[in-house]
């Protein structure tokens, strides 16, 4: 008996080494099981099997299954083979294989299946703690690259199956990448990197085969690659061990792969919703692979779950779009599905929305917000991001955040009020649409209304503001998208808009008398809806002097009244309630100019034009504004083809006028004649000299060219005089002379600039921003006070001066002010 | 040479022949309108009365309406008769 019990222990403790081996005596074994059984040692031997399995593990199977990535862990840089890891992967697999099930195992647990099963459990936890206790860094690399080949090849292998959204692009791509010439590019760099020799017999040997059935001649070892990958994932699945191994690897290779085909696939259009095909991409193409490497066991994938990769996806999409904004924005509403994508992102992903902001934010910063950037330019910025956030985010808390500093910036720009207006009045502008907009509230409503008030009736659809509204601490139902009110708010007073709009409209009707009034009065109909009627009062004032004085000027011209009518030419006249027009525009009366004396035939018509006003509207006079205005006259040089027309103001055709009397005049005596300053005549002058028609000899002596002084004096002079290109050429040059002589007399006194920068330098880091005449004063106040050896700078000096800093990027000028770059 | 000119387009305001500037009663502008009225002129016409002194007919006609008062001149107190 006990001999017996020896030679069964004998037997089973010999067992393990016949695994696998032919000459294995099954019955042997069976009756050396039966025995230790019956003497109630299966207990014992079960778990010397165990320690011995863990011997085993120690000293045969570590040692050889690490050699396999020995020989490429010496050079790190080298790619690793596939070849190698797959190899090593069946060799743990063959080799724990043969522990884990076999006759002898099979014996020790008979009817206890459950038992088995734990048994087994406790192997392979053996396996993973004692071989993988410590994974290595290039070990985790073998894998990363295994996975990524991996990936490679069963995306050329089927490319349709995989990818079903692809289009006839996605083929032609895989045909260049991929079958170049019949030749697969994947797998022939996988091979590149085998050495080991067996591999390639094999693929040789598969290559034959192929041959041999007649398949295609293509050399491609794809399908070969793709059966040992499936192999080694079969071989980890059953070792339990493809998650703790593969998990991360196949995690970052699936999140490469998204990432790498987001970017490609979306990157260039904003103009189409990608969401939805990624959507489908990602269950046809990855979550395919993903089955592919795990099996059909949801349990093993937790590192790639669904969940996991479609959020994955929506951050990188996210993040994608984040950088793109700005364009998104300028291109809106092209860029409209982009933004919606955004939107469906934001609601998924945490932290998209900071990010969306300060990405806007910057690149407002970088190309928006700085004087190389025209008013209108941003404000058309502002409208489309006023646009595109109403889409992205229909709470306007983003636009309110992220608006804010182009409200400070516009508010520090001085046109911005008339690029505005000019805006929301221009017919063609894209404002005036928005202008037409019904309003139910003018901007003074919406100011002083409550929170309850405005929410109202809707407040059904009231939703909470989102989390990062509450640093405005403005509440949400004051924010909207009514593109005008925002505009006009960016200085948080209408005052400032009504002023101007009044002041532009003063000036097109002084402008240009056939004005459409039509036009006007709708715009104004539709501004009164905004800024309430008594603002705009005296808008509606200037548009009925405008109708009205056209009524009257038709019946006075008519002849209907004794007192005027016209002998030589018509005259009309625009008349205005002086009360309602602005200040200045010419029609201020200490204007020197208001004294101008007209022609006499045109003094004679205001006067009878006059006795007819008052006679239609008794009681009622006319004061003319002599210098507003404009004539259409013709010069007569005597012969036919000498006539030359002209449009132009009162002042002009009052000059040319007086050169029919006499053709040469002096200034002061042109400007007695005239009553108006001789500074002012000069500038009106030029405007003839300009045309050819008047030159100026030397010493304010001014002369008509015409027939007779033509031939008198010589041609050419006439002809350089006559082109108005030439004349500003002259000018020109002539001042660049100026500018070079100075410039050539600083060179002279060049230390003692730097002494001059020092001291503007301080000036200006106190002070912040001065214009030039504040700086010339201070200057010669400070740096030359009277006395002293230096010399005051001249204004032409210091603006060259400072003209050379501003080009050193050292200095400014804005607005006529200088400051500190 | 000789400058025909083919039309002449000038720019002028309209005045109320009066004394004044101001009207008496709402110190308006004449040549504004009296605080009713949204156009001045035709809409918001003066009057004169015997005195000499003039108003926006709707200041002046408001003033005698009013039943405290007898129908004085608001600044000369004398009788209020319009001036024909």
């Amino acid at each position: 008996m006990t001999s017996s019990l020896d030679q069964a222990w004998n037997l089973i403790t010999k067992t393990p080494s016949w695994f696998g081996q032919a000459d294995f005596n099954k019955k042997e074994v069976d009756e050396a099981i039966r025995i230790i059984s019956i003497n109630g040692l299966l207990q014992i031997s079960q778990e010397w099997y165990l320690s011995s399995f863990r011997d085993h593990i120690l000293t045969n199977i570590c040692p050889s299954f690490w050699a396999h990535f020995k020989k490429a862990s010496e050079d790190e840089t080298e790619p690793c083979s596939l070849f190698q890891v797959f190899d090593a992967f069946k060799y743990l697999h063959t080799s724990c294989g043969l522990w884990l099930d076999n006759q002898l195992i099979r014996g020790l647990f008979v009817n206890q299946c459950d038992t088995l099963d734990d048994f087994r459990k406790k192997m392979k936890y053996l396996i993973k703690s004692l071989l993988f206790f410590k994974i290595e860094q290039i070990f985790n690399a073998y894998i990363l690259t295994v996975y990524t080949y991996g990936f490679k090849v069963s995306k050329s292998l089927n490319p349709f199956s995989l990818d079903e959204n692809s289009d006839k692009d996605e083929s032609q791509e895989m045909d260049s990448s991929g079958n170049l010439e019949g030749e697969c590019m994947i797998c022939k760099e996988i091979l590149s990197s085998v050495d080991s020799s067996s591999y390639k017999d094999m693929i040789l040997s598969t290559d034959e085969n192929r041959m041999d059935d007649g398949d295609d001649d293509r050399t491609c070892h794809c399908q070969f690659i793709m059966k040992l990958f499936i192999e080694m994932n079969d071989a980890l699945r059953d070792l339990d061990l493809l998650d703790e191994i593969s998990g991360d690897a196949v995690a970052s290779v699936i999140h490469n792969h998204i990432e790498a085909y987001v970017i490609e696939k979306c990157k260039k259009s904003f103009e189409e919703s990608f969401l939805k095909k990624l959507e489908v991409w990602i269950r046809n193409v990855i979550f395919k692979w993903r089955r592919l490497v795990f099996g059909d066991n949801q349990a093993l994938i937790t590192k790639a779950s669904d969940e996991r990769l479609m959020h994955f996806m929506h951050e990188t999409y996210a993040q994608m779009r984040t950088s793109q904004m700005f364009d998104i924005i300028i291109e809106y509403p092209d860029s409209e599905p982009a933004l919606e994508d955004l939107k469906e992102c934001l609601g998924k992903c945490h932290g998209t929305r900071t990010k969306v902001i300060n990405s806007i934010k910057d690149s407002f910063e970088a190309r928006l917000l700085h004087p190389g950037v025209t008013t209108n330019d941003i404000l058309t910025a502002y409208i489309q991001t006023i646009k595109a956030l109403k889409v992205l985010d229909p709470s306007g808390v983003i636009l309110e955040i992220v608006c804010d500093p182009i409200k400070k910036y516009l508010k520090s720009r001085e046109d911005t009020v008339r690029c505005i207006i000019t805006a929301l009045t221009d017919e063609s502008s894209e404002l005036v649409p928005e202008l037409a907009k019904d309003v139910s509230q003018t901007i003074d409503d919406v100011a002083t209304m409550t929170d309850d008030e405005l929410i109202g009736k809707n407040w059904k659809s009231w939703k909470p503001d989102p989390v990062d509204a509450g640093s405005l601490g403005r509440s949400k139902s004051v924010r909207q998208f009514d593109i005008v009110s925002i505009l006009v708010n960016v200085y948080e007073s209408k005052d400032l808009f009504v002023e101007e709009y009044q002041r532009l409209l003063a000036q097109r009707f002084l402008h240009n008398f056939e004005c459409n009034v039509d036009h006007e009065r709708r715009n104004l109909e539709l501004l009164t809806l905004r800024f309430g009627e008594s603002d705009l009062h005296s808008c509606e004032v200037m548009l009925q002097d405008i109708s009205s004085s056209k009524r009257i000027d038709n019946r006075i011209n008519a002849g209907e009244i004794e007192a005027h009518h016209w002998t030589h030419f018509p005259i009309k006249c625009l008349i205005l309630s002086a009360q309602f027009w602005p200040d200045k525009l010419g029609l201020n009366p200490n204007e020197e100019a208001n004294k101008l004396k007209l022609p006499p035939p045109v003094q004679e018509s205001i006067k009878t034009y006059t006795q007819a006003f008052e006679t239609i509207k008794g009681s009622r006079t006319l004061n003319w504004l002599p210098p507003l205005g404009s004539v259409d006259l013709e010069l007569d040089f005597g012969s036919p083809d000498k006539k030359q027309s002209f449009t132009v103001s009162p002042i002009h055709a009052a000059i040319i006028w007086q050169f029919q009397e006499k053709e040469s005049w002096n200034l002061s005596e042109l400007s007695q004649s005239l009553s108006v300053s001789t500074a002012l005549l000069r500038r009106k002058i030029s405007f003839w000299q300009n045309k050819g028609i008047i030159r100026e000899l030397s010493g304010d002596r001014f002369v008509l060219i015409d027939n007779q002084t033509q031939s008198c004096i010589a041609q050419s002079e006439f002809l350089l005089s006559e082109s108005d290109d030439d004349e500003d050429y002259e000018d020109e040059s002539l001042q660049e002379s100026n500018n070079a002589g100075s410039a050539s007399g600083q060179d002279v006194g060049e230390n003692k600039h730097k002494v001059y920068w020092q001291f503007i330098e301080n000036m200006l880091t106190n002070l912040n921003s001065l214009s030039l005449e504040r700086i010339r004063s201070m200057f010669n106040m400070f740096a030359c006070p009277n006395g002293s050896s230096e010399q005051p700078l001249t204004i032409q000096q210091l603006r060259n001066f400072l003209e050379t800093k501003v080009k050193e990027h050292k200095l400014v000028f804005s607005n006529g002010q200088y400051r500190l770059a | 040479m000789k400058v025909n000119i083919k039309s002449w387009r000038g720019v002028a305001v309209w005045k109320w022949i009066a004394k004044d500037d101001n009207c008496g009663i709402c110190r308006n502008a004449f040549d504004g309108c009296c605080t009713d009225c949204k156009m001045p002129g035709d809409e918001c016409p003066l009057v004169w009365g015997q005195c000499s002194h003039c108003f926006h007919i709707h200041c002046i006609m408001k003033w005698l309406n009013s039943p405290q008062v007898v129908q004085l001149c608001p600044i000369c107190r004398q009788d209020w008769k319009f001036k024909e």
